[in-house]
């Protein structure tokens, strides 16, 4: 019996060495069979969705809380431009636990729309950056709900759609032998799927036209980070380890996409610290925007399911710099320029940044 | 080279067969002689058919207290006493939701939690008591357990103003209709339900193991996997518990699991019949030393254990103690192993029913 299994086992192990083959990585996102119409359609949605939302930041302009709703349901109300299949919504691909929050959000937003008076603490209204350029409508608490519906989209749907949804085993450890014309084998289209939520065009960095979301927050971060080559790289080679059937390579790409797209979101968070730490005691306008956006960034990392940051971490995070983890419970009125610093040096810390923190 | 491994692979595999003692039978259910009458008839007779009828007595008695309460003959506290026994014998039916049940579509309309507190609150007032619409979350016990015991935090002001109580008699009226169509509707079944012979989809086998499953699975998903934030990245919920306001959650899964474990086994009332357990057992199902009936039973146990240990309610575990939640759900996705993938492969059954619907990518 000894023997006979470790006959067995020998037969195996040489089967297994012939099938690891090689296999040629091309230069670009240029395979067969790749669809992603389903995510362009939801990057357009919230692209329209974040245009319409932040048209309130000019005085003036109300915004009808029923289409936007329907924006993020994408039901008939919402008028898009964008001619977006029906059954394609922001709503049901944001993680369950945010629902609610993004839809209450967006009630928000739009009810202190219809303020006409400036914003000061304890009251909702609309503050300009000292140059007059801009304009933000912000809450009673001084923030910036629109920078945290359209960055806390980007983490808790695409951001979370692709590293923890079409990455989870239920997505990817599935079959890779029968090809659907225009779609590949059910592992590929969820690969692709994933690259959909990226936001680049195929042959990026190359080309850097037509970024999305975290495509254009990876691009500004690139200089820092050289995020650009690694996170597509590591796209290109896991598809082309798939189509190999190279489960190992596939895998070692899954996890420096998790890891390298969160350090795009840590790194922009501290780039928003930065901007409100340059402006702290000079122009209110863009503390308040800035630190919405930071905010957004830093909740945003909660969405990755290999996170190097923990939910406590996060939450610790956010509690020094708005006074709660809770979005609905945040003041910014209270945050200190050393709440600031401090939540910079933790954070860059926490992910290497800390030599290069002043230059993000 | 590869050819010649395959060969190699099945003349072993025709030697380890051939090691087998020969009064040992088929490893699985379609290559056996085994004979279903007696465990149809088992899980039919002495299973199902009484336990629907215990439920539907225990559901007629909760609609008279409600109108003993509404009349005010009845004690809040008895209402809350009857209104928790019959949501304990609901959980013991829920492996039966296949034929007359399923016709019913009585589980949905029994048991759809979370609820929906802003639909519930707006249907009592605009006296929607259509519950023939999909999809409804502001109805069944969830509804009721809220009404009963949760008001203090909710929009609805009291259930003592007409227009509540109507709904709540109107959701009891509505579910005792369909319990009695049910168990109507057994009397002819039952016939039906022995005959269905065989390993095929529409065998009635293949209903009792898909059935269990699903129940075993809405389980482990709606009542662990949710609250505990196991499927969304640790981020807990524990306002999503199955009956927040009454804190009988721990006491409801378990009537759910226990019962699961006596399906299984085909036993009712102490007598333990011919049941799934002895299916396995006759056809000599494989799983690590002590076989796949001994597995699943062994880990039944260590899940109720686990179950045991909380010390309140199930929403203040995930609150405070979540990592023994998540043990549970480890424990109850090992059961899902043994179950949904272990057992119908033996019993040469497929699983039908999809688990979690997924809309378009």
């Amino acid at each position: 019996m000894a023997v006979l299994a470790l006959g067995f086992s020998s037969c195996e192990k040489d089967n297994k060495k012939e099938e690891i083959s090689t296999y040629s990585v091309p230069s670009t996102y240029n395979f067969d069979n790749v669809d992603y119409s389903g995510q362009t359609a939801r990057l357009g949605m919230l692209a329209e969705m974040s245009s319409y939302l932040k048209s309130a930041n000019a005085s003036g302009v109300t915004i009808d809380e029923k289409r936007a709703l329907a924006m993020y349901e994408n039901s008939p109300d919402a008028n898009f431009t964008g001619n977006f299949d029906a059954s394609k919504q922001l709503k049901s691909k944001t993680i369950s636990t945010e629902q609610g929050l993004m839809s209450s959000l967006i009630a928000d937003l739009s009810n202190l729309s219809s303020v006409t008076s400036n914003a000061v603490e304890g009251a909702a209204g609309r503050i300009k950056n000292n140059a007059k350029t801009k304009e933000y409508l912000l809450n009673d608490k001084g923030i910036e709900l629109a920078q945290i519906i359209e960055k806390g989209l980007m983490g808790a749907c695409f951001y979370y759609q692709a590293t923890s949804v079409y990455f989870g085993t239920s997505k990817i450890d599935v079959d890779n032998e029968t090809v659907e014309a225009g779609k590949g084998t059910k592992m590929q289209h969820h690969w692709d799927e994933a690259f959909g939520y990226f936001g680049v065009p195929l042959d990026f960095p190359l080309n850097n036209a037509g970024l999305f979301f975290w495509g254009k927050y990876t691009n500004s971060r690139d200089g820092a980070l050289a995020c650009n080559s690694k996170i597509m790289n590591a796209f290109i080679k896991g598809r082309a380890a798939i189509g190999a059937k190279n489960i190992v390579d596939r895998d070692a790409a899954i996890s420096t996409i998790r890891s390298e797209w969160e350090k795009v979101s840590a790194a922009s968070a501290v780039h928003y610290l930065n901007a409100a730490l340059a402006s702290f005691s000079s122009d209110k306008g863009v503390v308040h925007h800035s630190l919405s956006e930071a905010i957004a960034f830093i909740y945003s990392l909660k969405f990755n399911v290999e996170k190097s940051a923990s939910l406590s971490d996060i939450d610790a995070y956010l509690n020094s710099l708005a006074g709660s983890s809770d979005i609905t419970k945040m003041d910014l009125y209270k945050t200190t320029k050393e709440n600031i610093e401090g939540v910079k040096a933790n954070l860059s810390n926490q992910f290497g940044f800390t030599a290069i923190a002043d230059t993000l | 080279m590869i050819k010649r491994a395959v060969s190699v692979i099945s003349l072993l595999l025709v030697f380890l067969f051939s090691c087998k003692p020969k009064n040992k039978k088929d490893s699985t259910l379609c290559s056996s002689d085994y004979n279903q009458t007696e465990l149809l008839t088992n899980y039919a007779e002495n299973l199902i058919i009484p336990g629907l009828e215990t439920f539907e007595k225990s559901l007629i008695s909760l609609q008279m207290v409600w109108q003993g309460y509404a009349s005010n003959g009845v004690s809040l506290k008895e209402l809350k006493d009857s209104f928790t026994e019959t949501y304990l014998e609901l959980q013991k039916i829920q492996c039966f939701d296949f034929g007359p049940m399923e016709s019913q579509i009585f589980m949905e309309k029994a048991n759809y939690f979370p609820l929906n507190q802003g639909a519930l609150a707006q249907s009592i007032s605009s006296a929607n008591i259509n519950f023939s619409e999909p999809e409804r979350f502001d109805i069944g016990f969830p509804a009721l357990e809220l009404l009963f015991f949760g008001l203090s935090n909710s929009d609805i002001d009291s259930f003592n103003t007409d227009q509540t109580r109507q709904y709540i008699g109107a959701i009891l009226k509505d579910l005792v209709q369909r319990i009695k169509t049910v168990n109507a509707d057994w009397v002819s079944y039952k016939t039906t339900f022995i005959n269905a012979q065989g390993t095929d989809a529409g065998s009635s086998l293949s209903l009792i193991v898909n059935a269990l499953n699903k129940s075993f699975e809405i389980s482990k998903r709606d009542r662990i996997g949710i609250p505990s934030g196991v499927l969304t990245l640790g981020l807990k919920q524990p306002e999503l518990v199955e009956a927040p306001h009454s804190f009988i959650s721990n006491k409801l899964l378990l009537a759910n699991l226990e019962y699961s474990k006596l399906f299984f086994q085909g036993k009712h009332g102490g007598i333990n019949g011919e049941g799934l357990d002895d299916v396995l057992a006759y056809i000599n199902a494989d799983k690590n030393e002590r076989g796949l009936r001994n597995s699943i039973e062994d880990n039944y146990d260590a899940i109720f254990s686990k179950i045991q240990l909380f010390p309140g309610s199930l929403k203040e575990q995930v609150q405070s103690a979540n990592s023994s939640v998540v043990e549970l759900y480890a424990l109850m996705s090992k059961q899902v192993v043994y179950l949904k993938s272990d057992m119908p492969s033996v019993l040469c059954i497929g699983i039908t029913y999809l688990d979690n619907p997924s809309d378009s990518d």
